[in-house]
């Protein structure tokens, strides 16, 4: 990770870890602006948030096999799975974790599509430190939470002949760390004014690579809405913190799923 | 009910007849709400059919409420594609009146639902899924299987899986 490093311009920093939609964790946040959940316009023409037919077969093969074996005495009339994923969307994000316990097709359908379309409107929160062995009866004050938001995502290359969903073809979203956030921890003098790569070195990679106090488990999180994503059991079995820099004021985070492979749909 | 207005203007009329036999006289841009019958129309070669249109999958009750929405919605604009990635911002938002209109039984609802699914008309369709989302959001999941109809296909040791990764950070 470091020959990256040494090779860019030293004032602002990448950051390249790995996570998977596929396990998430909530909890609530204050209420957000829908408005926010649209794909800024500056990112559609980069961006193709959209899944494929493949992914919309295999819900609704998934669901009539479901309603077949059902036991039908329900006095409802039949709903098709395709009104079904009408419904699905319409959700509010509050709520569509919950539907993920109604059945496989749902749970796999949320984890995928449904969550992919709503990171526009993600942020990604992370604990760094510049303490080397943080614990948590250390001051909860050496801890800073990392703040960026979402700002595009990354395409994996060579992977345009591959037959996959469309979001599987972007593993990687880059978040864009707050000036404000910088400028507010450089104030208070708790990031340097002008960090080096070392310094991000030093906060990320040892929260990267190590195992969270368990009664704390402060992890790598990404916001979506009012829902977070818990990415610390994703980057501590794959994943790979990659610090370069470039620009003067600002960091980045990439955050990428596990390969389509990994993404365990059908178990 | 347009089925009892006599004809006063120069719009044309269509009759349309129900699963359950009923026929029901609307004008023909009421009609044409409906994608379906807007292209069954055009191949009349764009003249009003004289001839009743069954709607097979449709009772009359049914029929009467969709119209009543047609009526209400006739001087909308016609949706364009660009509305259909509007929609992705998952908004649960609903006119008052189109509220008001949906407020009927269960049933009901999914009849309504069904009929706009056939007869091809989006703004209703979404209305009325929006209107069952606002309606299950804050259900069980048993709840919501029953509603749908769908079998649970989780062992008892997945269900914990994701209820544990779903209640993981609410205690947080």
């Amino acid at each position: 990770m470091s020959d990256d490093g040494q090779n860019v311009p030293a004032s602002s920093t990448f950051l390249f870890l790995y996570l998977s939609t596929h396990t998430l964790h909530l909890f609530y946040k204050d209420l957000e602006d829908p408005e926010t959940m649209a794909l800024p316009h500056y990112l559609q023409g980069h961006v193709d948030l959209g899944y494929d037919s493949d992914d919309l077969t295999a819900f609704i093969d998934a669901i009539e096999a479901s309603q077949r074996s059902a036991d039908d005495s329900s006095a409802l009339p039949h709903m098709p799975p395709e009104i079904i994923l009408l419904v699905l969307e319409s959700v509010p994000i509050d709520y569509i974790l919950d539907f993920r316990l109604v059945c496989k097709a749902f749970r796999d359908h949320i984890d995928g599509p449904v969550l992919h379309s709503y990171l526009p409107a993600t942020d990604f929160h992370g604990p760094v430190t510049h303490r080397r062995n943080w614990t948590m009866y250390d001051k909860a004050e050496d801890l800073i939470w990392l703040h960026g938001k979402f700002s595009g995502l990354r395409p994996v290359p060579g992977t345009g002949s591959r037959r996959m969903a469309r979001w599987d073809a972007y593993p990687k979203a880059t978040f864009k760390i707050d000036r404000d956030w910088i400028a507010t921890n450089q104030r208070s003098g708790r990031i340097p004014a002008n960090p080096s790569t070392e310094y991000i070195e030093a906060i990320t990679k040892e929260k990267l690579q190590l195992s969270t106090p368990k009664p704390f488990r402060a992890g790598w999180l990404v916001r979506l809405g009012h829902f977070v994503f818990d990415a610390h059991p994703i980057y501590t079995a794959t994943g790979e913190a990659t610090v370069s820099m470039e620009g003067q004021d600002y960091e980045l985070v990439d955050i990428g799923r596990r390969s389509c492979s990994n993404f365990s749909r059908h178990q | 009910m347009a089925a009892n207005a006599q004809p006063t203007d120069a719009q044309p009329k269509i009759t349309l007849v129900s699963s359950d036999n009923q026929k029901i006289l609307v004008d023909r841009d009421i009609a044409e709400r409906s994608v379906l019958l807007k292209h069954m129309i055009q191949d009349f070669g764009g003249e009003t059919p004289d001839q009743d249109i069954p709607i097979h999958n449709v009772n009359e009750v049914v029929l009467k409420k969709v119209i009543e929405w047609c009526e209400h919605h006739r001087a909308d604009p016609p949706a364009t594609a660009e509305d259909d990635s509007d929609n992705r911002k998952k908004s649960t938002d609903i006119e008052e009146w189109d509220q008001k209109f949906m407020q009927v039984d269960q049933e009901m609802l999914f009849e309504i639902i069904l009929a706009a699914n056939y007869l091809d008309i989006k703004p209703l369709l979404d209305v009325g899924c929006k209107t069952v989302a606002n309606m299950i959001k804050g259900k069980s999941p048993d709840e919501i299987r029953k509603t749908f109809n769908i079998t649970n296909d989780f062992t008892p040791e997945e269900e914990d899986q994701i209820r544990r990764e779903n209640e993981w950070a609410e205690d947080r």
